[in-house]
């Protein structure tokens, strides 16, 4: 199955038509989306990081693989060039823009996908989440994890060295997991680790088994595959200290060279990669935060990967030759509610705001067709779409009658009334851009809102000040949320009402039937916390997923899809936007000289 | 000298702790919770008061303000102004690479701004009440009045994207090798604007006031050539108040940086500051204003100097 | 983005106050302004602009915040005289709406400054010994901020939006007007209309209002004029990071601000806005040249520029 999405990948990229038209992607994910669910392998990471989702294999063994032994995709551009000999592939340096510093160059610190874009590619996690999100093994070549799904046994490469001679080995991995555990150290981890992770022993020199103080099923995916997952040296760790960040110390296909903050960050091949040597004689990776800037060196061939292509740049980038890759990701946006204030406490008001919103309109204007209307917070072909649940359609005039039925009639100035109280909303916004961007979304919403009679007031803050607005949940009732596929960190749907980002305040509500909905999905949560049935966690998730349709708890709006801009001249390269580096096996990855 | 020049040093030790007090307490009782942002969204009640609690004690946020406060001033003294709460990179480590890179993008536009404006400027004053006059101080008003950010994103549309003969925005390392250069022109250009129309003017009126002089109305009536006569006697006493323009604007052109790197995604303090404020990353804002506050302080210093040694007329205070 | 310091340490307020006209020569100076054509096309200008903004609804056929998801980043046409925007929304009465705050911000701001500044510098020069001493110092302080600086950081601190914005601006510019202000005076109460005037039985207020604040006038007059130009520009750049006002508001700044991620797309969206306001700024820049050389031609007063 992988083999298959990979080649497809492959043959997209290097097809005469370098975005594969949208309907016939559409149906080969739903193709693909059922027969996974069919088969029962887990396809996806959690769309929603919070809740433990689906895709989940804890119990799996999986047999030794790793890069050494799993050849690179056979990829027709190779075939079409036959001249192009091993050796011909060596040299050259691939030249990736990004639009933002590595927050860090510690993994362990690193938990946003800018970094995760930039620095990676110095270290290699314990297990890999591949381009399918399934997991693979990695620096642990295999793993075990008891029926109880509390006790992980991982046995190791013996091939690793650090790139200072330091030999990778189970101590190494132990003094990589306990960091995360180290107040002083403080990594981006350190909650989790401190929330599931009981003990790290080391059984002989390759062999580590980590004991779970809670069950937590996505154990290996979080912890393991992403930043803390990624292994250090210890020894330059320890001399370091604080500053290894400077001077970081991996065992990633390319070693450090230089960072230069906000300009780039420079790697160089690690001659030594146990997974081969890589082609590429150097990585950079530019600091390029202005989109339209990467546009032009993208077209100018001083870059030669963007993650930041828009849906206006497509058709100015192919006639320029550049293959635009849209990468499948399980993207999401919705409205939040306020449902402990104001008027969106009432469900007619909710659905009348649901109703009021043309997401076939954005996904064609706004998105120019690189996107879809969201049904229940999934994109087609993915585990959690499912047909039977409903998209709200655009329907100002339903809207319109659902606020009359409720005793909100228009008064004179255009504005609903009841019982002398106007009907006004408050929306919440900010900067961002996540895909699509939060202040233009917010004002499309604002606009659709007011056409059906709510009067609006919106509010733009910074991020740091919108989160805290948003959580202490006072004054807004209505704000656009976007959110890209690995979220756990991000305020995502959480639509858990005990969580820290609750994103619609359940968890304040005190009267009403959303009192009785909110323990539901207390319960369900529960629930999906202790399961270790990936299928049974899809059903559970669906059961909110119903629940959020029913009581409009928020309302989905469209997914956008993830476009990547490649150059002609790069080979073999293969895009995974989610967890840890977002070039999959860039050691494999080659420019075509001259 | 010796004497004035520690006195004014001294007398800037309390405005730069002035500057610190106002910026300290200005930020901590601003609203926004730089810990709510260091928490993950889904620690359960129990664990996450537990976290903040941590947090707040790691960076000392647990202890009164004034308590904080002074130890911010002594960690200062010893010139450590703690570590990013984002990155855990320690500001001094990169406050002052910023400050590099702001620096030469400000030099730059310095160069742009005095070459274009003291040229324009003497010769609008020599040439006064014609055509060329008229033009260049036209131009000095259209100089002033522009939106530099605006300007830039026209630069940057003309010269970089259709035209395409200029890097339309980034940095590319020092400004003393080639790529870097190139990226650093077209702010240098939009950033040496305004200072260049200031200059302008300036140039303009000093050239004036000197050419009116007794001395120049003789070295005229020797039959010394007119270009002699404005490079030997005009320019030279002309450019005594130029000079200290010269250092004003300056420091002018670096705090119009912040917009200017803004445009052009320049990795100088303005940037770092606006990152830091959208953060709420209270010590790298700290360290930012802080460093600029001395920054400026020094640059006056030195200006004052500068102006009392060219010109004898006035003496050290 | 060329901060207030020229004006502020290019001219010292000894040299400001030395150079008032007395009152007697206000009429020639009305006079001397009135002949000057940059002025006439300055204040002309900016008469329209005033006219705009009042009758920005008769002026705009269209709403400028009604957005049309079909007609998003268009070129200029008959129906959309400067194109549309990213959401849509027609440029041209964006730009005949945004006059409204940007004069508004621009002269609530100045006048702020003048307002606050002239109060402090005036009883500060009058009474002189501690307070005098304290007020100076806390003025030193906040000059040793560059311009934008402060005012950044004030509008991070109170949080974005248009009072915060015109409160950053009385803030910033107070400090500089108290000083010129300050200074007028100290020269002012050494001469002897002063003291025939407190001979004469004049109280303190009466001193202070009836004869040292007309006589300080005219220095005050050539920056506030001035000062409402460069509030324009900072409030703009202010919006334009984010800072300001709030969309869909379309004050000038944010216009550009939030479109200039289109500027391929749609150039237009942020090259009318910036018009706007280049040409709102060099009118004022004329008037305040023009007054300056009326007042007094040797004063040496720059606008500063954002």
């Amino acid at each position: 199955m992988a083999e298959k999405i990979m080649s497809s990948l492959v043959a997209e990229r290097s097809s005469q038509t370098p975005v594969l038209p949208l309907r016939r992607r559409f149906n080969r994910r739903r193709l693909l989306g059922l027969s996974m669910a069919a088969v029962g392998t887990g396809l996806m990471s959690p769309l929603i990081g919070a809740c433990r989702g689906a895709g989940e294999e804890p119990t799996a063994t999986t047999a030794p693989s790793g890069p050494a032994t799993t050849p690179a995709p056979a990829s027709p551009a190779a075939a079409e060039t036959p001249a192009a000999t091993e050796a011909a592939r060596y040299g050259g340096e691939l030249v990736i823009a990004n639009e933002q510093n590595p927050v860090s160059l510690d993994p362990h610190f690193v938990r946003d996908v800018g970094s995760s874009r930039a620095m990676f590619y110095m270290y290699d996690p314990l297990i890999k989440v591949n381009q399918d999100l399934d997991l693979e093994p990695w620096l642990a070549e295999q793993w075990e994890v008891t029926e109880d799904g509390m006790e992980y046994t991982l046995h190791l490469r013996k091939d690793v060295t650090f790139h200072d001679d330091t030999p990778f080995n189970a101590e190494a991995v132990k003094f990589n997991l306990e960091r995360q555990w180290d107040d002083q150290t403080n990594t981006r981890y350190i909650d989790d680790f401190k929330r599931y992770v009981e003990s790290i022993d080391v059984v002989d020199e390759y062999t580590v088994r980590i004991t779970l103080k809670e069950l937590f099923v996505l154990f290996p995916r979080e912890l393991l595959a992403f930043g803390s997952g990624h292994m250090i040296s210890p020894s330059a760790a320890q001399k370091l200290g604080q500053d290894f960040a400077q001077r970081p110390v991996g065992t990633g296909p390319f070693k450090f060279q230089e960072f230069v903050q906000d300009s780039h960050l420079l790697m160089v091949r690690n001659d030594n990669y146990w997974g081969g040597k890589p082609y590429l004689d150097s990585l950079r990776v530019r600091i390029i935060p202005e989109q339209n800037v990467q546009m032009v060196e993208l077209e100018a061939g001083n870059v030669h990967v963007s993650f930041s292509v828009q849906a206006k740049d497509v058709s100015r980038l192919q006639s320029a030759g550049i293959t635009v890759i849209n990468q499948p990701v399980p993207t999401a946006s919705w409205i939040s509610y306020n449902l402990a204030k104001g008027p969106t406490r009432e469900l007619a008001v909710r659905r009348a705001i649901a109703l009021s919103v043309d997401r076939e309109a954005i996904v064609r204007e706004v998105l120019l067709g690189y996107g879809q209307v969201s049904r229940g917070g999934s994109p087609k072909g993915w585990p959690r779409y499912h047909e039977d649940i409903p998209i709200d359609p655009y329907d100002p005039e339903q809207a319109k009658r659902i606020l009359d039925e409720a005793g909100w009639v228009v008064g004179p100035d255009g504005v609903r009334v009841r019982n002398g109280e106007r009907l006004k909303v408050n929306i919440l916004s900010t900067q961002l851009e996540r895909g699509v961007s939060y202040g233009l979304m917010n004002q499309i919403i604002q606009q659709a809102v007011e056409k059906i009679g709510i009067e609006t007031e919106l509010r733009t803050l910074e991020w740091g000040a919108y989160l805290d607005e948003f959580r202490a949940g006072e004054w807004w009732h209505v704000t656009f949320h976007a959110q890209n596929a690995n979220a756990k960190d991000l305020v995502g749907a959480t639509i858990d009402p005990d969580a820290y980002w609750n994103v619609n305040q359940l968890g304040k509500v005190t009267e009403g039937e959303l009192v009785e909905v909110a323990n539901r999905v207390r319960e369900i949560y529960r629930q999906m916390n202790q399961e270790l049935d990936p299928q049974k966690r899809v059903d559970l998730w669906k059961e909110i997923q119903l629940l959020i349709q029913e009581y409009q708890l928020i309302s989905w709006l469209i997914h956008w899809d993830f476009l990547v801009g490649v150059r002609p001249e790069v080979k073999d390269l293969v895009v995974k936007p989610v967890y840890s580096d977002t070039l999959y096996n860039v050691h494999r990855t080659w420019l075509e000289q001259g | 000298m010796g004497e004035y020049l520690v006195k004014r040093l001294l007398l800037a030790i309390p405005t730069v702790i002035g500057v610190v007090t106002l910026v300290f307490f200005a930020i901590h009782l601003a609203p926004g919770d730089p810990v709510a942002l260091m928490i993950p969204p889904d620690l359960p009640a129990g664990i996450r008061e537990e976290r903040e609690a941590a947090i707040r004690a790691r960076y000392g946020f647990d202890k009164p303000l004034h308590v904080q406060y002074l130890t911010y001033l002594g960690n200062i003294a010893r010139l450590d102004l703690g570590r990013s709460l984002r990155t855990n990179a320690r500001i001094i480590d990169e406050l002052p690479q910023r400050f590099v890179n702001t620096l030469q993008l400000g030099i730059l536009a310095m160069m742009v701004s005095t070459t274009l404006g003291v040229t324009l400027g003497v010769i609008s004053a020599v040439k006064r009440g014609t055509w060329i006059d008229n033009a260049t101080m036209f131009g000095a008003l259209f100089g002033v009045s522009i939106p530099n950010f605006w300007f830039g994103l026209l630069l940057m549309l003309g010269v970089g994207l259709y035209w395409g003969v200029l890097p339309p925005s980034g940095f590319n390392g020092s400004i003393l090798t080639w790529e870097g250069f190139r990226h650093a022109i077209l702010p240098a250009i939009t950033l040496g604007t305004g200072s260049a129309a200031i200059l302008a003017r300036f140039a303009r009126s000093s050239v004036l006031d000197v050419i009116v002089q007794d001395y120049v109305r003789t070295a005229r009536a020797k039959g010394l050539a007119e270009r002699v006569v404005v490079l030997r006697h005009v320019l030279k006493n002309a450019l005594i108040p130029i000079i200290t323009l010269l250092g004003l604007q300056f420091g002018a052109v670096l705090s119009g940086a912040v917009v200017t790197e803004t445009v052009f995604a320049w990795p100088g303090v303005g940037r770092y500051l606006i990152t830091g404020i959208n953060g709420r990353d209270f010590p790298v804002v700290q360290g930012t204003v802080i460093f600029i506050a001395i920054g400026f302080v020094l640059i006056n210093l030195v200006t004052d100097l500068l102006y009392a040694y060219i010109d004898p007329r006035v003496r050290f205070r | 983005m060329v901060g207030d310091s020229a004006l502020e340490r290019g001219v010292t307020p000894i040299e400001l106050a030395a150079m008032r006209p007395p009152r007697s020569e206000w009429r020639q100076a009305a006079a001397r302004f009135a002949s000057n054509r940059m002025a006439t096309v300055g204040i002309a200008f900016l008469f329209v602009v005033a006219l705009v903004a009042i009758l920005a609804p008769l002026v705009a056929r269209h709403d400028p915040n009604e957005q049309d998801l079909l007609a998003r980043l268009k070129p200029p046409t008959a129906q959309h005289w400067f194109g549309t925007d990213e959401l849509g929304r027609d440029v041209f009465a964006r730009t005949v709406y945004g006059a409204r705050y940007s004069l508004f911000i621009g002269i609530a701001g100045s006048m702020g400054g003048l307002l606050v500044g002239v109060s402090i510098g005036l009883l500060s020069g009058f009474f002189g010994g501690w307070v005098d001493q304290l007020t100076m110092r806390l003025i030193d302080i906040m000059l040793s901020f560059p311009g934008v600086l402060m005012a950044i950081l004030i509008v991070s601190v109170l949080g974005p939006g248009l009072i915060n914005i015109i409160v950053a601006l009385t803030i910033w510019f107070t400090p500089t007007i108290a000083r010129i202000m300050r200074g007028t005076v100290l020269v002012l109460k050494q001469q002897d209309f002063v003291e025939a005037a407190r001979s004469s039985g004049a109280g303190n207020l009466r001193l202070m209002v009836r004869h040292l604040l007309p006589n300080a006038l005219s220095p005050i007059i050539v920056y506030g004029t001035l000062s409402v130009a460069t509030a324009i520009l900072v409030a703009a750049g202010l919006s334009f990071l984010g800072l300001g006002v709030q969309p869909p508001t379309p004050e000038w700044g944010a216009m550009i601000g939030a479109s200039r991620q289109y500027i391929r797309e749609a150039p237009n969206a942020t090259f009318f806005p910036g018009l706007a306001i280049f040409l709102t700024v060099l009118s004022l820049n004329f008037i305040g040249d023009a007054l300056r050389d009326a007042l007094d031609p040797r004063l040496n007063v720059w606008t500063a520029s954002s």
